[in-house]
This record gives C-alpha cells, structure tokens and sequence, in this order.
C-alpha cells in the first residue's frame, strides 16, 4: 500500500519533470526540472522498492544505491552546471547576478 | 618513513572500505566473489586513496553528532518536499524568476562544505555553480532577502564545523 503511493508519486513527479525539461528555454532552468526527476522520480521509486522488499537482502542493496545516488547526483549536476558557466553560457532573464563575467575572470 | 606509513594507512583503510561495500553489495560468501571483490578494491584503493577523508570517522562514532546528523537529514527531507512543490508549481504556470545569488556560509572544514553545496544541488530549485570561499548559487524563484542556506547552515553547523 505505502509503497503503491509512493511508486504513484515518484512516476508524477518525473512526469512533471519531463514536462520541465520542455517547457524551461536554457541550461541553468532546465537542470533543475532534471534535479526533480532524479531526486523525486528515481530515489522516491527506489526507497518503494525498499519498502516492498523490507527484510530481504534487496532492501539493503537497494539502500546502498541509495546512499551512492544521493551522494553522486549532486556532483554530476554541479559539474553541469559549472562548465556551462565556464564555456561562457549566459543564463537568461536574471533578476539578480552576483557571479557576472568579470567576476568569473577575475577568479579564473 | 612516517608519511610513507601514513600513506599506506590512507591505503588500507580506503580499501576495507570498499571491500565492505562490495560485500554488502553482493551478499555472498563464494570464493569467487570475494577474490574478485579483493583484486578490484585493491587496483580501486591504489588510485583513490589521495582524495579519502577519514576525519567522518570522529563523527559517525561520536552519538550527539550522529543525533544531529539524523535530525539534519529528517531537515532535509522536509526542504526536499517543499521546494519540490515550488518546483513543481513552476514548472506547471511556466512563471520563473531565476538569479545568481553568493551564499558566504561558515563552514571551515571541507566536509562541512560539501555537505552545504550537496544539500544545495540536492534540493530541485538550486543548484550550487561555483564552488571556493563563498558558493554561488543558481536560484529558480528567487525573491528579494531570501535566505537560501539558512535552514542547511543551522542544522549543518552542530555536525560539522
């Protein structure tokens, strides 16, 4: 039952995701609809699965991937991210910048 | 001689990690399996034994730190689920408000940092840019003195420093 639920929320949240990576225009706005999927859809999907198989040796290889992915994604993303800004990709309509061109420069 | 044994104690403990985590992830005790579990987390330990930070020890075995270190996590579930909501939301209205914003936090140790710029990326609607003295932090819905690493830092600062 518990693990249904959750299975139900992790497939609309990836949904909604998906629907981000469409609808947001650049790099910076998109990487957050894929944050909402790996973090909503696959980690919330995974610990269903822990519920499912609670007491088997699954449920602990399932929480060690667990543990890997929470510990992995946030890496990935900020790698993303942060060579995008490094190749110069400017993000759109910003309503407050305190990391602008020069600034980048001047560390690098 | 005595960073050469450091070294090499840097070495040994990288690699029973690694060969816990092996075991664990192939629950079985065949010889099979373990010798081909000892020759991988050997040739893996030779190269990553640089970068192991084992000062998470002095906290994992510490219990006040590992009562925080829960209450930070129950913490962060609670941020994970409202910004996925906010997200969510503007995803849907397709109305966006996204800025660049310098978070100076207070952590001195590298474990505490990254445990700040993690928890950052983790949550959907920021996402940590550059990472130095200070982070920099790409918001979605960003309004005017918001304080983004307010909650992480409260609850990060009684398990790291």
């Amino acid at each position: 039952m518990m693990s249904e639920v959750l299975l139900y929320i992790a497939s609309i949240s990836a949904l909604i995701g998906a629907l981000g990576l469409f609808r947001f225009k650049d790099c910076y706005t998109r990487i957050h609809a894929a944050t909402m999927i790996s973090v909503g859809g696959v980690i919330l999907a995974l610990v269903a699965l822990a519920i499912e198989n609670l007491g088997t040796v699954y449920s602990v290889k399932i929480m060690l991937i667990i543990i890997f992915f929470a510990l992995t994604n946030p890496v990935s993303s900020h790698a993303i991210v942060n060579a995008a800004h490094r190749m110069g990709i400017e993000p759109d309509n910003l309503s407050k910048d305190d990391l602008g061109r020069k600034a980048v420069k001047d560390k690098v | 001689m005595s960073s050469f044994l450091k070294q090499s104690l840097r070495q040994i403990g990288t690699f029973i990690v690694l060969y816990i985590a092996w075991i664990l992830f192939t629950y079985s005790l065949d010889v099979q399996e373990l010798v081909i579990g000892f020759v991988v987390s050997l040739i893996v330990s030779v190269f990553v034994h640089k970068y192991t930070e084992f000062k998470i020890v002095n906290y994992i075995f510490n219990p006040f730190k590992a009562i925080n270190f829960f209450v930070y996590l129950v913490v962060l579930v609670i941020v994970e689920i409202q910004s996925h909501l906010s997200v969510a939301r503007a995803i849907i209205t397709g109305r966006v408000h996204p800025a660049i914003v310098k978070v100076s936090h207070r952590f001195n140790s590298d474990l505490g940092r990254v445990l700040l710029a993690n928890s950052i990326t983790f949550t959907p609607g920021t996402v940590s840019v550059s990472i130095g003295k200070s982070l920099y932090v790409h918001c979605l819905n960003y309004e005017k003195n918001d304080k983004i690493d307010a909650l992480f830092t409260k609850y990060g600062l009684r398990v790291f420093d």
